[in-house]
């Protein structure tokens, strides 16, 4: 029961001090938010008490501090192991404290800002590349393809970083575009235009707009995962003027 | 389900008998990741586009800049050799420090250039902590060979402490992203209000495997509050959990079985790719005496052919 109580002093004493570490233009807060100042007030003696209890229990040789260091030491694994442990466990603690990456420590905040809840458009629209063949269109489904089962076109290699890269981390950029149409080249596929893929949550309607000055449009203004897409030359010239 | 901490946790357990196979086992999944995660086309590709990531490693500017220029056409190869031979089990403990280093500046290289923790945070600490172990004892060419002298007892502790390493590299991975959810605590409360999980699942649903096999979303995602709350509330709850790892063993069934649904929900409704490192990992979260009643087996029944 001890321990228990130990570990939630720790846990609360900790996620305060991580708060104020993770937290940018600190004194600008201070001064400016009045609760943010009480909750300063509020956690620095907390901090500084689970700390001085700490100190006093590892000195006493008591406490689960205590018992970690000593029990880690007399563990028999090799020495240096037992240092490049220490190292890892030191550097991933300031990579959480700090809420900060550098590689290879590193905080596990990937989605670590919370994005507000909001009542979404009933029909989500999705801009994806498509490219004409004889009995119609068919659309390049980038992420699809990092599945060996789904997969339509990349091979082996395409995985799911590639995936993510060029579905959403990329997709604004040229560079990314000439990537994957100089891999359609390959596969004897010379253009790839841009289209509107969209589902409508209330009729279960799944619909692809081919109209490649539609698909212009609501690439400027619809909002869109990781944002707009880019569109090639030859199209947005093909709609000039329209 | 009462437990007694002192006598369960992860360091104890450190000094109970492990399993030989077991380590074996993880050594040739985690071989078969990396020849996997090191054949990507990402390297090629992260060359080609512009690097707006802005990341930071501990090396130092002259060793990125060298490692910029190597990347490609020496790490990427010389990973994916050494990889073959940490599945075989072939002269390990000589191609492990080389591999490791080989990895970590590798992935560093994508790391700088694509802000993504998959698949390198799953499987650098394992792989360093393989450096100062005897994972080649079974299944290896090292050992059919002679190369090495494995130890007599197929279950000492010194191959229970790597184990129980991985174990806790998978409890810090899931409790770290817990924290980063609710932390600085100021903003842990709107992470609660369901609206990351809605743009996810939302945004992504023309992207997702649900909607390539199913066509049809779970439920309704431009409303029902209630059940992305649920959600975020679910993903914190199951990541918290973790931290049992620590503490006993009893809870890793548990563990595994929630991780592995959370995964597999996040797989089908769009983000792909941990979910099999996880179960790489969750080897870890085995108990060894099952591999060595495995691998026993297996011996009595080919011995009795």
């Amino acid at each position: 029961m001890r321990w228990i109580k130990e570990i939630a002093f720790a846990f609360v004493a900790l996620s305060l001090f991580m708060t104020i570490l993770q937290t940018d233009h600190l004194f600008h807060y201070i001064q400016t938010i009045f609760l943010f100042k009480i909750f300063v007030l509020i956690s620095i003696p907390v901090i500084v008490l689970w700390i001085v209890m700490s100190i006093r229990d590892y000195l006493r040789q008591r406490g689960i501090f205590y018992y970690c260091v000593y029990t880690f030491k007399s563990l028999s694994i090799p020495r240096v192991a037992k240092y490049v442990i220490v190292i890892v466990l030191l550097g991933n603690f300031m990579a959480i404290g700090f809420g900060k990456q550098r590689y290879p420590f590193y905080d596990v905040g990937m989605y670590r800002w919370p994005k507000e809840y909001k009542s979404r458009d009933k029909i989500v629209n999705e801009v994806k590349y498509y490219y004409l063949r004889p009995d119609g269109y068919k659309i390049l489904e980038l992420r699809k393809e990092s599945s060996f089962l789904l997969a339509e076109h990349f091979g082996w290699g395409y995985s799911n970083d590639i995936a993510y890269a060029t579905t959403y981390f990329h997709k604004g950029e040229k560079e990314n575009f000439e990537y994957l149409s100089d891999a359609m080249k390959e596969r004897g596929i010379d253009t790839l235009w841009v289209g509107v893929h969209s589902y409508n949550f209330e009729t279960h309607e799944v619909t692809f707009d081919p109209d490649i000055c539609h698909a212009i449009t609501i690439n400027k203004t619809a909002d869109l995962c990781y944002g707009p897409i880019y569109i090639p030359t030859y199209q947005l010239e093909k709609c000039d003027g329209l | 389900m009462g437990f007694n901490i002192r006598d369960e946790n992860i360091l104890v357990r450190m000094q109970q008998p492990g399993s030989v196979h077991q380590l074996a086992v993880f050594r040739i999944l985690l071989g078969l990741q990396i020849m996997y995660s090191s054949s990507g086309k990402i390297f090629q590709y992260v060359l080609q586009v512009p690097d707006i990531s802005n990341t930071k490693n501990i090396f130092p500017a002259w060793l990125n800049q060298w490692v910029e220029a190597i990347a490609v056409p020496y790490l990427q190869p010389v990973t994916q050799i050494l990889g073959v031979f940490l599945v075989l089990g072939l002269f390990t403990r000589y191609i492990l420090p080389f591999l490791f280093i080989s990895f970590m500046l590798l992935f560093s290289f994508y790391f700088s250039r694509h802000n993504s923790p998959h698949p390198w945070l799953y499987i650098w600490f394992p792989l360093l902590v393989l450096n100062f172990t005897k994972s080649s004892d079974a299944l290896s060419l090292d050992k059919l060979f002679g190369l090495l002298k494995p130890l007599h007892d197929a279950s000492s502790k010194v191959y229970r402490w790597p184990i129980e390493m991985i174990a806790a590299w998978l409890a810090y991975i899931y409790v770290a992203a817990g924290l980063a959810k609710i932390l600085p605590i100021y903003k842990g409360w709107q992470w609660l209000d369901g609206g990351t999980s809605q743009e996810m699942m939302y945004h992504r649903f023309l992207y997702s495997l649900d909607f390539y096999i199913f066509k049809h979303p779970f439920f309704d995602y431009t409303q029902n509050q209630w059940i992305f709350i649920a959600l975020s509330m679910a993903s914190i709850g199951i990541e918290f959990f973790c931290i049992m790892i620590f503490f006993t063993r009893r809870c890793h069934l548990a563990i595994f079985i929630l991780l592995m649904m959370m995964h597999f929900f996040l797989y089908l409704t769009g983000v792909l790719g941990f979910m099999q490192l996880a179960l790489i990992l969750s080897i870890s979260l085995i108990y060894p005496a099952f591999f060595e009643k495995l691998f026993t087996t297996q011996k009595l029944k080919s011995a009795s052919l």
